[in-house]
Parts: structure tokens; C-alpha cells; sequence
């Protein structure tokens, strides 16, 4: 009888790098079987694979990239805040209020205002899971995961009543926000300089505060344990708190920027977020929670989903569908890596001796 | 009232649920539940579609069980990947196949709608329910799925394969949830459009830990939860008045109700003592590796 | 004796930054109690673990009646016909004893079941209720069902790891015996002990292991003093230390009155404790493990409700504080699982201490901890790397340097000394007086007798209850030992 022994390793960096770009190659080998056998044309998947050079992938680095910082200090916590994609269409409900709603968005901080704002809804609505986890002790994943629904359907409804606009023919949607609202993009291309600027400074920010303040240590302590942050003196539930609400906030940023930079209106949720939520955890663990990784799996994750709308565009009619299991399979090729960057697995033989 | 209780819904989320609690009890965090129903769902009716026969749909959809039980048993037992990660992996891969699975079919209808009536449903309700606890409480088969939950390293030092066990638990459980998502499609919805289900399962994994994986409160809570879901469908039709206040609710409104429900129905129990009285599994969702360092 | 029963070979064994095993070879022949001997950390559970099926060896074969075998897990082990009762009781508290009894039993040996109850209830002297939940038996109770069911699967070798270690006299002594006539018959034990006197009044072969390698394999009737150099090495060794002369007492630091704490099964653990702490002082609070030690440490600083009763720190009742309050105010704490409460395992030894001294000034830090290395020296490839690579035993130094450094006025410490070789140990006790030169200690001790060379008084738990505090002159090792069991 075979029997499978797994036992600890320690691996040096050139091959923890070398394992990490197999499962990386593997991926993508696999995504461009799925596309030639969908499309069955070869063309399509050279095609599709151009997004790696493709300016407009940036539009999904800035997106991805706040989401995902949010994410990794939430999961240095071992927070499981899997509710993403709803804070981020929380945000973007505010921040369609804001925008049609106020006269606000005509003033000169109109725009950061609104993402202020945005950033509140985000925050806000992760409160709601993080409270329950801290005072009541429920699942802050199983939490997560339901109010994403309520926030989908809450997105669904204000299109489908209150916010449906008047110019889009019955459509589910609202109108387009005030031109005041809307961040310039770069002439020809779906992204603009300045969230991607920012994202970069978020980035830098979000790592200081990680490796450099007592806050950022206790974060990572509170993966260990409540009681390790609380014998050092800091108080456990402040730190969760802390770093859940950045996250939520992070998440509802993404989603005023969305808005602002890319839909222009707001339509039903499960199309706004489009999943971008649920992509920024793969991204946040391929980065291997470390914020300076962030931007570049962004990249390499963003142009995974622009490849995707090639697709879509190309006439599949599954391309959303194609996207999600690819992006799913990035994050099994994952795990399985990270098991061999840090174990072994022995495959012994057992004789049937019975003594 | 009693057919309320006992409509095809209820039938659908009380095998989730139990077959949720089934999985869990093993210690297996089981987030992979609302992709493995939604890929059940998509399953079910692309096979019954095409095929015109509900036992090959049946069969289709315990193999599709099976074969999802077999990879998230390797990835947690195996690869000792984090349950949540695994667990979201799987869903989007699942939500992503069902999605291309059903749109070939996308459109088309069910040669025949299961009917079911209410003493059927009562009588498989209670069955499962039963064969369920049996199974947990009554064999020595079940002592060794619950020693997996609590601990499953000790567990292990008296002498049982925590790997193997886990995967049975997980091939039982999983065949549980492909036959609610066989029911909610054939008997309750009866057609298919992209994402159907979705959401269903994460509500039966909280009715899971709402019945703080008993397999007697399970059933309770999903057919009082699925009497709720139904009548909130009528009123969205049928507006009631109250005085001279009419409740009438949006569509979305009331899609999103039950979510909340669950929620704070988990909130409720949390904030009882009632959790103290059935032991839960303590070692949920955590990887469970022999060579870990101990005290 | 009738030839070898198991032979290991040039078995290895490495965990991150340690090598556990180092090519040790060794026989148990048949009909033997075979001790294995060393100081905490030479190796003694990792080998006893790998012959178990716990762990797989890096290296090395394993011969069990001369024919080679893999032992992949437990339940593989038990099929070999080795079994093994820990330190620790490794059973399911949330089952019976008798759903613990049965797990992974065939049909066929569930048949002989009572009648092993039986027999080891009659030898031991205690009765087993076999409906009760686990968690509701005491320590020996617990043991016992362990021993039943080692026993349930018909070894030819059964290990022992330092199961007499909390157990109270009168139940040791019968150990002894049944050990002895367990071998009778054609079967072998593997006696697992750090104690030298247990090792030579039981076995009939002793090896020493130190360091992860043998050092040296005696017959019965070797003397005592060659087995502690072969242990030892060459390293001087003089017990607990003295003692200072009394040193005046200062300001109240804690007082402690009518405490009772829940389990975590909502069982009374500690029952109408009270007890005050002065500046000065060390209180050492002893007792058999389980008897609510953990518990009472856990409720003084925090980490555990108190469900009556007051604790009062420098004059502020602090019954309702949350720990990292209580840590604000001057106490500190090292727990018994370091590795879960005390450090982090993916920080380094600066983050650790920046953590808990609340500055991020890693150069300053660097000078802190190398001021304490001189105290109590730390064995770290660099203090760049992750403690996860470091041994348990520098894992609870790090945990008690970062307390030191802290400067607190009341330090909490539950057996801080147990992962540690005699050398170290001897250290900490040193650094814990000097402790008390400016401030008070509890230490929590599971040995009498560093209880009673560390204490300036001594507090016995049992069964939730606290005995004393007496002071030192007052009490013998007899009259705690009496007390622990009473
Ligand atoms: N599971 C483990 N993971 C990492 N290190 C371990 C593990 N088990 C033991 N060690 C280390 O191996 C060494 C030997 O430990 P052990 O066999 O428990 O010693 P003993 O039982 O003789 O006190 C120690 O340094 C200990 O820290
Ligand atoms: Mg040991």
C-alpha cells in the first residue's frame, strides 16, 4: 500500500522564486488551453495574450491594487474580510449619491471628496461584520460573504426604483454622473495617470505602516493570537477593529474610483463590481500579503482580466465565466505551491506487516 | 400552514444543510459549499435538458459532488491548504463552469417539473435528517468524523486516519448538497439562468452554524427559513395591509432579505449561552498538519 | 531476553533550525524496559514520536523484529503493534471515555475492551466511569484511559513519554509495577524520562540521549554519577541556587480575594482563591498540572473571566481589565505556550521586542536585547531571522527577556523554566530573583523543587483550591508533595 508522508522544508529564495514562476507559467499554460478550446483558434489566444502589453491593463492595476492593500492588512490579521466586492459597491452607492444627489461634486474638491465618501460607505459596511466578530464572536468570513449580497441586491434596488434613470430607456441604471464627477482618462485609453499614482503612493504608505509602526507588528501579532497583542500591551480589539475598517474603507475607495474613472453610473451590483472584490484576495496572496508586491500581480492579474474582455469582445458570450475560473485555478496553482515551497511529500510504502 | 414548512425549498436547503453539517463536523470549513451547489444547479439542468431523464441528471449531479469532494479533500488534507482560500478557489472555478455549463442550454426548459408533494417532502426531510444523526451520534463511523472536528490530532494518536475520514465525511456531505441543489433546481425553480443558486449555499452554511451543527435543529431552522423566503415572495405579489400601511416590497428587496435573516440569525445564537449546550467542532477551518510543533 | 524487538539505524531527524535526531541507532529487545534518558530538547519525544508514526525520519531504518518497516502514522503504528502514552493525555475531551476507547478499534479488539479496563483499574487503583465526557476526568483519570487504550491494541511496545511526571505518589509506585509486569510476557516498554533515579530504579537498559545523538547505553546497575556526565556533559551543575537572606518586604503589589474561574466547559477550575503579593516577594504556586494553575494565571492577568471574587493591583481593582491594560499598568506575563501568546514565530527577535516595548527604533533595541544576552545567553543564527527557526528553549528565553525589558512590577511566569537544559535554567531563576529585587513574582512550577528553591513562599494548588501561601521555613518537599495529592 502507498501512503502519502508530508514532512517541513526549508527552501532558499532562488527556488521558492524559480516554484513560484511554475505555477505561474502553469496558469497561464492552462488559461490558453481554456481560450484555444473555447475560441479553437490559435489566433485568439495570441491575441488574448497582447493584454500583457496593454496600456489599459493600468485600469485594473489602480482598482485591484487599493483593494488588495486593504486586504493584506486585514489578512496579516488572519481578519478573513471576504467582503470586498460588497464594500466596494457600498462605496460606489455613496458615491453616485454624492455625485447626483449634492451639489457637492461641482466644487473644486469635488472629486476627493466623493472618494472620501466612497471610502466611508466601504468602511462602514465592513464595521457591520468586524462588530459582530468582536463582540459576538460570529465568522467575520461567513459575515463578509453574506452582506455582499445584501449590498448587491441594495445596488439592484436603488437601479431598479428609486436611482432608475430617466434617460436609459428602462435599462437598470442610473444616469451618468455629472461630467464635474468624472476622472479624466488618458486620450485613447480606459485609465487615468492619477489613480494610478495613487495607488502607487497608497502602496508606499500602506508598507510603512505595515513594517515600520508598532501598529503594523501588532497587526501581524494578531495573526498569532488575540492574547499575544493583549500581553503586549495593546488592546487586540482595537487592532482588528483598526485593521478591518482600513480594509473596508480601501475596498469602498476602489469602488468610488470605479465609479469616478470608469462606469460613470451606477448599474446593478453584481456587474459593477464584477468580481474585482473577490479578485484583489487572489491578488492580495499572490503578493504573498507584502504591499510592495501588490501593483506588479496587479498588473500581471489585470491583464489576466483584460484578456478575458478580448475574449468576450471576440464573440465567446462566457468570457466573465472563462476569467472567473481562471483566476480561481491562479489561486488553487497558488496554494499548491506554497505547500511545495514549504513541504515535502514522501510517498511511502507500507508492507501489511501485522505482528 | 404544514406545506408552508414543507415546499420543495425547504426539502432543498435541509439536505444542504445537513450535508453542510456533515462536512463541517469532520472540521472541514466548508466555503466551498455555494460554488458546489451552484455548479449542482447548472449541472441538474443542462443534463436534464439534454438527456430528458432526471435519474441521468441525478446521476450527473453526484458525480460532480464527488469529484469536487475528491479535490477539496486533496487541497485541505493534502496540499493543507488554508480552508478559506481553498474554499473561495473553488467557488469561483465552480461559479465559473456552471456559468459555461448552462449557458449551451441557456434558454431551454425542463422536459418535466419534479412535483413533489408535501408528504413526501416530509417523509425525505425527516429520513435524511434522521439517517444524518444516526450516522453522527449512533456509529462508530460517525464518533471518528466528530473526533476529526474536535481534534484532530488527538484523534489521530487513538488510531484514526484523520485524512480519510475527513474525505468520506466530505464525499458524504457533498453528495447531501448536490441532491439539494438537484431538488431546488428540478422541484423549486424548474428553470436556469447564469448564477442561479448563488448565495443559497452560504445561506445553508449559516443555517449550519445557526443549528450549531446538529443535525435535529438543521432541519428546523431550513424549512422555518424557506416558510420565510416563500411568504416574503407573496407579499412582493401580493402586498398586505396593515391599518392603513401597505407593506409592498421591491424584488431586490426581497432577494436580499434572507441574507440579513441569516445573519442575524447567527448574530441571535451567537449572543446566547445556547451555543454552550452541543459541543461545537474547535477545530474548524484550522490546516491540520502531524508535525506540527506542540507544547 | 529474547532478541531484538525494534532496532533503529542511523535515524534522523531535522526541524527548522534543529536537528532533532542525529543518526541515532539503538535495540529494544524483547521483555525489556528500556529507559531513555536525557535533558529537555535532547530528543527523547521527537524518537519516541517517530517509532509512534507522528513523525516521518529524515533518514535511518527502523527494523521491528528485524524486518524493515515504514510506520507512516499512528494508526500504522498501532497495526506494528507499538503504542504510546504521552505527558499529555492525547485524547478527545469532547467524547466519553468510552467513544475515546473505541476510535479506530477493529471489532475484534473491542471485545477484550473491559477486561483491560478492568485490569488496569485493579492495578492502578482507580475507577473509570466510562459515560463521562473527558474533560470532566482529573489528570490521572485521564492517563489512565490513555493507558487503557495503548493497551486496547495489544503492543509489543509501548512507549512512555514522561507519563509519571504529574502523577501523585501512590499511583507512580503502581506504574512502576505494572510496568514491570507489562514486560513479563514477551512485550518491551520504551521508558521516556529527564529523570535519572526514575531511569534506574525501572529500566533494565538505559540510553542517554543528548543533543539529538546517543551518547552512551548502560546496563542495569550502573552508578548515578557516570549517567549525569553522559547527560550533562561536563557542564557543572548545582541544582536550584541559593538563596538570598530575606529580603524586606515592600508596598502590597497584588491581592487576590475569593477568585473562582470557569473552565472551558464552564467547570468551577479555581475555587475561592485568595492570596496577596508583596514587593520583594516570590510567590511560587505549585501542583499537579490541571489543578487550575493555568486558569488562575490566565484570570490574573486577564486572558480568563473571573466569575467572583476581586483582584486588586497597586490599590486599582483590576478584576474587569482587559490583559493589554493590566500589561500597561506594569505586569507582565510568560505563558506557558510561549510560541501561541508570547512571541510571534514570523517576526524576528527585534520586532518581537519592539511589539511589546512599543518602540520601532530597531538599533535601540538591538542594544536592549544584548544587554540581556548576557544574562541569559540566546542561541540565534541572527536575531535577523524569523524565531520560527529557533529551538523551544530559546523560544522561552526570548519570551521572558522581552518581560525583563520591560521593567514590570508584577511578572507572571507558568513554568518558565520547563524547555529549558539545567544550565539555562539555572539563569532564569537567577534573573527572576533579581526580579523581585524591584518589584514582586509569581512563578507557577509544576516541580516541587524549584518551587521551593524559588519562593520565598510557597502556595500548593489542588483541585482549585490553594494551600498556603507558607513561607519556605515552613515546608518540605513530603509535606507539598502530601498536598498536592491530599
Ligand atoms: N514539531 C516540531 N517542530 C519543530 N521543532 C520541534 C518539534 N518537535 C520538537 N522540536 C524541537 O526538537 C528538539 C527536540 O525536542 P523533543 O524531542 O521534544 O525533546 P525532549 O522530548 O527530549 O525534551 C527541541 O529543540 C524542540 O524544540
Ligand atoms: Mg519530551
Amino acid at each position: 500500500m502507498l501512503k502519502i508522508v508530508i514532512v517541513r522544508r526549508e527552501l532558499g529564495l532562488s527556488k521558492r522564486i524559480a516554484l513560484s514562476l511554475t505555477s505561474i507559467a502553469l496558469c497561464l499554460a492552462v488559461s490558453a488551453l481554456i481560450i484555444y478550446a473555447i475560441t479553437g483558434s490559435t489566433n485568439v489566444v495570441f491575441a488574448a495574450f497582447t493584454s500583457f502589453v496593454d496600456l489599459n491593463t493600468l485600469r485594473y492595476l489602480g482598482t485591484l491594487t487599493v483593494i488588495a492593500l486593504g486586504l493584506c492588512i486585514a489578512y496579516r490579521a488572519k481578519l478573513w474580510n471576504l467582503g470586498a466586492d460588497g464594500q466596494l459597491v457600498i462605496g460606489a452607492i455613496l458615491a453616485t449619491w454624492f455625485a447626483l444627489y449634492t451639489p457637492l461634486c461641482s466644487s473644486s474638491m469635488g472629486i476627493v471628496l466623493g472618494l472620501v465618501v466612497a471610502a466611508l460607505g466601504g468602511m462602514a459596511w465592513s464595521f457591520i461584520a468586524i462588530a459582530l466578530r468582536i463582540w459576538i464572536g460570529v465568522n467575520e468570513a461567513l459575515a463578509t460573504l453574506l452582506l455582499n449580497y445584501v449590498a448587491y441586491y441594495l445596488a439592484n434596488h436603488l437601479v431598479e426604483g428609486p436611482w432608475r434613470g430617466v434617460a436609459v430607456h428602462g435599462y437598470p441604471e442610473t444616469d451618468l454622473i455629472p461630467r464635474a464627477c468624472w476622472i479624466p482618462c488618458v486620450r485613447g485609453y480606459s485609465f487615468s495617470p492619477y489613480i494610478v499614482a495613487m495607488a502607487l503612493l497608497l502602496t508606499v504608505l500602506i508598507h510603512v505602516i505595515v513594517k515600520r509602526t508598532r501598529f503594523g507588528l501588532a497587526v501581524k501579532a494578531l495573526g498569532t493570537g488575540e492574547a499575544l497583542v493583549e500581553l503586549s500591551g495593546i488592546s487586540a480589539k482595537k487592532v482588528a477593529l483598526l485593521a478591518f475598517l482600513m480594509s473596508g474603507a480601501l475596498a469602498g475607495l476602489a469602488g468610488g474610483i470605479e465609479l469616478f474613472e470608469v462606469q460613470r453610473k451606477l448599474i446593478l451590483g453584481t456587474k459593477f463590481s464584477a468580481g474585482l472584490g473577490f479578485t484583489a484576495i487572489i491578488v492580495a496572496w499572490l503578493a504573498q500579503l507584502e504591499p510592495l508586491l501588490v501593483p506588479l500581480v496587479s498588473y500581471f492579474v489585470g491583464a489576466l482580466l483584460l484578456m478575458m474582455v478580448g475574449i468576450q469582445i471576440a464573440g465567446a458570450g462566457v468570457g466573465d465565466a472563462v476569467a472567473q475560473v481562471i483566476v480561481g485555478v491562479l489561486l488553487v496553482s497558488t496554494l499548491v505551491s506554497n505547500f511545495f515551497v514549504n513541504y515535502r511529500m514522501k510517498i511511502v510504502k507500507v508492507k501489511g506487516v501485522k505482528l | 400552514m404544514i406545506e408552508r414548512f414543507l415546499n420543495p425549498l425547504a426539502l432543498a436547503l435541509t439536505l444542504a444543510v445537513l450535508g453542510d453539517v456533515v462536512v463541517e463536523r469532520s472540521g472541514v470549513l466548508n466555503l466551498a459549499i455555494d460554488g458546489l451547489f451552484v455548479l449542482c444547479v447548472a449541472v441538474t439542468f443542462s443534463v436534464f435538458v439534454a438527456t430528458s431523464s432526471p435519474i441521468m441528471a441525478l446521476i450527473a449531479v453526484l458525480a460532480c459532488g464527488a469529484v469536487l469532494a475528491v479535490v477539496m479533500s486533496m487541497l485541505i488534507n493534502v496540499f493543507l491548504a488554508n480552508h478559506v482560500l481553498a474554499g473561495l478557489a473553488m467557488n469561483m472555478v465552480c461559479y465559473g463552469i456552471a456559468t459555461i455549463v448552462g449557458t449551451r442550454f441557456l434558454g431551454r426548459a425542463l422536459p418535466t417539473s419534479l412535483y413533489m408533494d408535501t408528504v413526501t417532502i416530509g417523509v425525505v426531510v425527516a429520513l435524511s435528517t434522521a439517517l444524518t444523526w444516526l450516522l453522527l451520534y449512533r456509529t462508530s463511523f460517525g464518533v471518528a468524523l466528530r473526533a476529526c472536528g474536535y481534534n484532530p490530532r488527538n484523534a489521530e494518536a487513538l488510531g484514526i486516519d484523520v485524512g480519510r475520514t475527513r474525505l468520506v465525511a466530505m464525499l458524504l456531505g457533498y453528495e447531501l448538497i448536490a441532491l439539494g441543489a438537484f431538488v431546488y433546481l428540478a422541484s423549486y425553480v424548474g428553470t436556469w439562468s447564469a448564477g442561479l443558486g448563488t448565495g443559497w449555499g452560504f445561506l445553508a452554511l449559516s443555517l449550519a452554524i445557526a443549528s450549531l451543527w446538529h443535525p435535529v435543529l438543521a432541519p428546523i431552522l431550513a424549512t422555518s427559513f424557506a416558510a420565510l423566503y416563500v411568504s416574503m415572495v407573496e407579499i412582493q405579489t401580493h402586498p398586505i395591509r396593515i391599518g392603513s400601511v401597505v407593506i409592498k416590497m421591491s424584488p431586490a428587496m426581497v432577494s436580499a432579505i434572507p441574507f440579513v435573516a441569516a445573519l442575524v440569525l447567527v448574530s441571535i445564537l451567537y449572543a446566547t449561552p445556547l451555543r454552550r449546550i452541543v459541543s461545537p467542532p474547535r477545530a474548524l477551518g484550522e490546516p491540520y498538519f502531524r508535525e506540527e510543533r506542540t507544547l | 531476553m529474547g532478541g531484538s524487538l525494534i532496532e533503529l539505524i542511523n535515524v534522523s531527524k531535522r526541524f527548522p533550525g534543529v536537528l532533532a535526531l542525529d543518526r541515532v541507532s539503538m535495540r529494544i529487545e524483547v521483555s525489556e524496559v528500556h529507559a531513555l534518558l536525557g535533558e529537555n530538547g535532547a530528543g527523547k519525544s521527537t524518537l519516541g514520536k517517530i517509532l509512534f508514526g507522528v513523525y516521518a525520519p529524515d533518514e535511518g531504518v527502523i527494523k521491528v523484529r528485524g524486518r524493515e518497516v515504514r510506520i507512516p502514522s499512528p494508526r500504522h503504528a498501532m497495526k506494528l503493534g507499538i503504542a504510546m502514552v504521552s505527558q499529555r493525555p492525547q485524547l478527545v475531551e469532547d467524547l466519553t471515555v468510552w467513544e475515546n476507547l473505541v476510535l479506530g478499534l477493529g471489532k475484534d479488539l473491542r471485545r477484550d475492551l473491559y477486561r483491560t479496563i478492568d485490569e488496569v483499574s485493579r492495578e492502578l487503583g482507580i475507577e473509570l466511569d466510562l459515560d463521562k465526557p473527558v474533560w470532566s476526568l482529573s489528570y490521572t483519570e485521564k492517563q489512565m484511559v490513555s493507558l487503557v487504550k495503548s493497551l486496547a491494541v495489544n503492543p509489543c511496545l509501548l512507549i512512555m513519554d514522561e507519563v509519571t511526571t504529574y502523577l501523585p505518589n501512590n499511583v507512580r509506585s503502581r506504574l512502576y509495577e505494572f510496568v514491570k509486569k507489562f514486560v513479563e510476557n514477551g512485550r518491551s516498554v520504551l521508558f521516556i524520562t529527564h529523570r535519572i533515579r526514575e531511569a534506574l530504579e525501572i529500566a533494565d537498559r538505559v540510553t542517554v540521549l543528548r543533543k539529538g545523538r546517543v551518547v552512551a547505553t548502560y546496563n542495569r546497575g550502573v552508578d548515578i554519577d557516570s549517567v549525569r556526565r553522559a547527560m550533562f556533559g561536563d557542564r557543572y551543575w548545582n541544582g536550584f541556587g541559593t538563596h538570598e537572606k530575606t529580603v524586606a518586604l515592600g508596598n502590597m503589589v497584588l491581592t487576590v480575594s475569593s477568585l473562582t474561574v470557569l473552565g472551558d466547559h464552564g467547570e468551577e477550575k479555581v475555587r475561592g482563591v485568595s492570596f496577596d503579593v508583596r514587593e520583594g516577594e516570590i510567590l511560587a504556586i505549585t501542583g499537579i498540572a490541571g489543578n487550575g494553575q493555568r486558569e488562575l494565571a490566565e484570570a490574573l492577568i486577564g486572558l480568563r473571566r473571573v466569575a467572583r471574587g476581586r483582584i486588586t493591583f497597586m490599590g486599582i481593582d483590576i478584576t474587569r481589565y482587559p490583559p493589554s491594560k493590566r500589561v500597561s499598568m506594569g505586569m507582565g506575563f510568560v505563558p506557558d505556550d510561549v510560541a501561541k501568546m508570547s512571541v510571534s514565530l514570523e517576526m524576528n527577535v527585534y520586532e518581537n521586542m519592539a511589539l511589546r516595548l512599543g518602540t520601532t527604533r530597531f538599533d535601540a533595541l538591538a542594544k536592549v536585547f544584548e544587554s540581556y544576552v548576557h544574562e541569559i545567553p540566546v542561541y540565534t543564527p541572527s536575531p535577523k531571522v524569523p524565531l520560527k527557526v529557533l529551538s523551544g528553549g530559546n523560544l522561552q528565553k526570548i519570551a521572558i527577556i522581552k518581560e525583563l525589558a520591560s521593567q514590570c512590577k508584577l511578572l507572571i511566569a507558568c513554568n518558565p523554566t520547563r524547555m529549558l537544559d539545567e544550565a539555562s535554567a539555572h539563569r532564569v531563576r537567577n534573573v527572576l530573583r533579581n526580579v523581585a529585587k524591584r518589584g514582586a513574582v509569581i512563578v507557577f512550577t509544576e516541580d516541587v523543587e524549584e518551587a521551593l528553591g524559588l519562593g520565598t513562599r510557597i502556595a500548593v494548588m489542588n483541585r482549585g483550591t490553594i494551600f498556603g501561601p507558607y513561607h519556605r521555613e515552613e515546608i518540605d518537599v513530603a509535606k507539598i508533595e502530601e498536598l498536592m495529592v491530599s
